[in-house]
């Protein structure tokens, strides 16, 4: 899972950061207009420009 | 002009208004960073983003011109402390290129700041750079934000 990936990353040691941004992410994937393929389909071509490996 | 012609001006808390659930929950995570990083740090750091992708009505919302201009002058001001200066080597590779973002710039970071300091320092540029690229792809003008609205 995303948050698992995040929670076990460097933000672990900004545990009140972590804990805040977890809020917003999830609020951002289960809320919200757009729906979740073209969230989902954004991620992905994000994380394939910027070389991320989440 | 404004890509949002329903809320006018288009002040960034305007914009963030439109959905109120996300609003409450950014400014918390900006929030997260008021104890963790000093004022004059953030400040540099929200200058030199601004400047770097070409917002500078955002970088003079943040502080005055002298400040701002010597932010614009990092690595020759003797106005910009060395926490900022090492602090603003590393947003101008943030912003420009991530993966030109090299070890003793990370390690010049780190050993000022620890490594706590260091993820703070990166998740603070990270949320600057959302921010004004949000404000820039959205036409959002400067004014009217909050610390972390630059």
């Amino acid at each position: 899972m995303a948050d698992d990936a995040i929670s076990q990353s460097p933000l672990a040691l900004q545990p009140e950061a972590l804990m805040r941004f977890l809020h917003l992410y999830g609020l951002l994937w289960s809320h919200g207009e757009v729906d979740h393929p073209a969230k989902e389909m954004a991620r992905l071509r994000n994380a394939r420009i910027t070389d991320c490996g989440y | 002009m404004t890509w949002l012609p329903n809320v006018d001006p288009g002040t960034f808390e305007q914009v963030m208004a439109l959905r109120p659930d996300l609003a409450g929950a950014h400014a918390a995570f900006v929030d997260a960073f008021t104890d963790v990083l000093d004022q004059p740090v953030r400040d540099a750091c929200r200058i030199r983003v601004a400047q770097v992708l070409g917002r500078p009505d955002l970088a003079a919302d943040v502080a005055g011109p002298d400040r701002v201009a010597a932010v614009a002058r990092w690595s020759e001001s003797d106005a910009v402390s060395d926490d900022e200066r090492v602090v603003l080597d590393l947003t101008e590779s943030f912003v420009v290129d991530p993966h030109a973002v090299t070890a003793a710039q990370r390690a010049a970071v780190r050993d000022r700041f620890g490594e706590a300091g260091l993820v703070a320092v990166v998740e603070w540029l990270a949320i600057l750079d959302g921010i004004v690229r949000f404000q820039t792809v959205l036409g959002i003008p400067a004014g009217a934000a909050g610390d972390g609205g630059s």
